[in-house]
């Protein structure tokens, strides 16, 4: 947990993007991201469809390969055979073989994992409950995702890789995997990256945000100081155009209705003069990132790729 | 509290080993065995159960080869044969020898890679902690292995009945493909070469059964059809010529016709049928100046290093195909 | 043992909320000097809560003097809070009252005086 996290050096980031791109044909999925992910974080990946998402995902779990710059893990290159047992990947529509007993489905992760802890399977699968001597095509959608997740957990991974994990679940099936998921990955200290188009979810179960757009990164960072560096200004509409007051900050989006003027702004230094400012919650600022592709991309100190790593070989 | 430490402890212990059957396979192998073992298994009884028919039909077959007729005349033979029902035996050994490779490539290469491309089970299994250049490994031998052995004990039985019967079986002619293509090292051959490319139109199309109609497809087209104009290609026939006056030479003894020729005084070849339906073949003969006969043949001792030969052709299209296939699977993005 | 419960349309900040739903099971005498509060995994299963906040809210209480975590135990109630009356007597308190009776004489209503307390608060709390 938050008292385990990983001292400096490679593990401090779970994840670090230099230039990552990724051509598909003619188009770019993916193009130019720079970013990290320290380890520990419980980080929300959200973007429109096709904006790239999965493209990451799967560059993370070595499903596909880059194209440009290059993915670590833990300081370790995705290219390299070690990350595999590292990290641990769960598709959207949870692939498990159909003919398989749930035993035999936890049987394949003990046969396919040196690290392997089988009591973690077992709880995780039991706790459904899921029956062992079932098979795996005629459990429900949730117990599908209990298996799924129980595979991963199983392997000890100390990123896990999740593409819209809770999509196509009941809303009880949904809690159920959101809370395991949350606790299993506190009990383990693992780190998670999760796709989600649930703002909801993402604004409660994740501590870090990675938003992508067309490919790419638009905000990436802990959630807190994201929401802190921006406020959601309110005030009369006195002179055209934005007012000078609030010109001085970066403006993301502004609209007015009326009289009314309403700006997300990302602060530069206090707002003063006559506005209403308040904390704009993480949909309001997500949707403003979203919504204006002129707007900078914002990453927080954390998430900034620095040379720090080159620095100290050269020295 | 202690009740429940020692059936805690009891779980485990029951859960260790008990009931549990032994673990003869560990890691992939153990995936590979139990994703494909119904056609692994399958495949196995199959090949057993056709050994074992030959087996049986090869000891009724011995009995007739030993004694058809003492003091018999060969030509008097082959009639015998012709008109019994061995000649049938063999014409369905022979078919289940030619069904092997096709069914190889068609429910054991087609799905091997299709089935996790098609469910995207290959995307759990290439996220576990082991390669995906080690899952496609383990995965192709333990297929080639299931092919190698099915398809070694089925040719190697029927070629052991077939020998005996060389010049009987199928009128002789060992260069048909009812011959050629069942027996010695060809049948291994193209039971690898379907193997290999069911699994190519399987990666290909991404579907199982597209992939199996285009592997049966490709069986039977290119191997039942096409192949049958290769076969002979590289190979150069034995050539007798005679005098005109004393006809067609004779096939040599285990010899199979490949030819024949009318041969004119500067040695060039004619048709063997010119002049054969002329009402006086002499003058015609005399006309085109054709002094001779002449027999294109392959020799029975010819017929192994042939056989050794195609299979290696095959076997090279076999390792062309595969290591394309495995090659672009290893890279390619999911 | 308490159980939160996250209002995610609150807008509340969700750590916050724990620390409130805290100190007020410390008032209603639900939580007691040397009661254990749930663990991070336990409050993400319950509430698919992310760890690092129900962390975050006791590292708060515990700048607060309420809780004191143990290593490797969990974290545990240290102190009930004695402010609560302190907070009633204080001269704030009537101040606020005052003002209040004012605003009534100067015909504002109940929306209104929201609408400038949240102002007020706002002002000089901003990150709350």
């Amino acid at each position: 947990m938050g008292g385990t996290a990983p001292p400096g050096g490679g593990d401090r980031w779970a994840m670090e993007a230099r230039g990552l791109g990724k051509r598909y044909g003619r188009k770019w999925a993916l193009r130019d991201c720079s970013f990290r992910l320290p380890a520990g974080a419980i980080c929300g990946l959200v973007g429109s469809n096709g904006a790239g998402k999965s493209t990451l995902l799967s560059l993370a779990a070595r499903l596909t390969r880059p194209t440009t710059g290059g993915l670590s893990l833990f300081g370790t290159a995705v290219t390299e055979d070690e990350v595999l047992a590292r990290c641990a990947y769960l598709a959207q529509d949870k692939p498990l073989f159909p003919r398989f007993t749930v035993e035999e489905t936890l049987r394949m992760g003990a046969e396919l994992n040196p690290r392997w802890d089988r009591a973690v399977a077992e709880r995780i699968v039991r706790s459904g409950p899921v029956p062992m001597g079932d098979r795996v095509g005629t459990l429900s959608g949730g117990q599908r995702s209990r298996l799924a997740l129980a595979l991963a957990f199983g392997k000890r991974p100390e990123l896990l890789l999740l593409d819209e994990p809770m999509a196509e679940l009941d809303p009880l099936s949904q809690h159920e995997i959101a809370g395991l998921l949350m606790a299993e990955a506190a009990e383990q200290g693992t780190t998670v990256l999760m796709s989600s188009h649930q703002l909801a979810d993402v604004a409660t179960m994740c501590d870090h945000l990675l938003a992508v757009a067309d490919g790419r990164v638009r905000l990436a960072g802990a959630i807190d100081e994201l929401l802190d560096a921006h406020r959601l200004v309110t005030g009369a509409y006195l002179v055209d155009g934005v007012p000078p007051e609030i010109a001085r900050h970066t403006v993301v989006e502004s609209r007015t209705t009326g009289r009314q003027f309403t700006a997300l702004i990302r602060r530069q230094g206090p707002v003063e003069g006559d506005w209403r400012a308040t904390e704009p919650s993480l949909e309001e600022v997500l949707l403003g990132y979203l919504r204006s592709p002129g707007t900078p991309p914002l990453l927080t100190a954390d998430a900034q790729v620095t040379d720090e790593h080159e620095g100290e070989v050269a020295a | 509290m202690s009740a429940t430490v020692t059936t805690g402890t009891g779980n485990e212990a029951t859960g260790e080993g008990g009931k549990q059957p032994p673990r003869v396979l560990r890691g992939m192998a153990w995936l590979v065995w139990r994703q494909h073992r119904v056609a692994f298994l399958a495949c196995l009884l199959l090949t057993a159960a056709g050994v074992a028919n030959m087996l049986w039909e090869r000891a009724a077959t011995r009995d007739f080869l030993k004694n058809p007729r003492p003091g018999a005349l060969a030509v008097d033979v082959a009639g015998l044969f012709a008109n019994s029902s061995y000649d049938s035996a063999y014409q369905d050994g022979a078919w289940l020898v030619t069904c092997l490779p096709l069914a190889v490539g068609v429910f054991l290469g087609a799905p091997l890679i299709a089935g996790d491309l098609e469910r995207g089970t290959l995307k759990l299994v290439t996220t576990q902690s082991m390669t995906r250049r080690h899952w496609l490994t383990v995965k192709v031998a333990a297929a080639a292995l299931v092919t190698l052995v099915c398809s070694v004990a089925l040719s190697a039985v029927y070629t052991w009945w077939w020998r005996p019967a060389h010049d009987l079986v199928n009128t002789g002619r060992w260069t048909d493909g009812v011959v050629f293509d069942t027996t010695g090292p060809m049948p291994v051959a193209m039971a690898l070469l379907n193997l290999a490319v069911g699994i190519a139109a399987g990666v290909l199309v991404r579907r199982v059964l597209p992939a199996m109609a285009l592997t049966f497809a490709f069986g039977f087209f290119v191997l039942g059809w096409l192949w049958d104009g290769v076969r002979l290609l590289p190979f150069t026939p034995r050539v007798i010529t005679n005098p005109v006056e004393q006809g067609q030479p004779p096939v040599p003894e285990g010899g199979a016709r490949f030819d024949n020729w009318t041969v004119d005084a500067h040695g060039g070849l004619h048709g063997f049928g010119t002049c054969f339906n002329e009402h006086t073949p002499a003058d015609c003969r005399t006309n085109q100046g054709i002094v001779a006969e002449r027999l294109d043949y392959f020799g029975f001792d010819q017929m192994n290093t042939m056989q050794w030969v195609d299979a290696g052709i095959l076997l090279a299209v076999t390792v062309l195909i595969a290591g394309l296939t495995l090659g672009w699977v290893r890279k390619r993005s999911l | 043992m308490v159980e939160f419960r996250i209002d995610r349309q609150s807008g509340m900040a969700a750590y916050l909320q724990i620390v409130q739903q805290v100190q007020e099971a410390l008032r209603l005498g639900i939580l007691a000097e040397g009661d254990q509060l749930p663990t991070a995994a336990s409050v993400a299963r319950n509430t698919k809560l992310n760890p690092n906040t129900t962390l975050k809210a006791y590292r708060e209480l515990e700048h607060l003097g309420l809780v004191e975590p143990r290593p490797g135990v969990g974290t545990f109630v240290s102190a009930v809070p004695a402010r609560t009356r302190s907070l009633a007597d204080s001269p704030l308190r009537g101040e606020l009252s005052d003002w209040m009776r004012r605003a009534c004489a100067a015909g504002l209503d109940w929306d209104d005086v929201s609408a400038l307390v949240t102002a007020a608060r706002a002002e000089h709390y901003p990150t709350a």
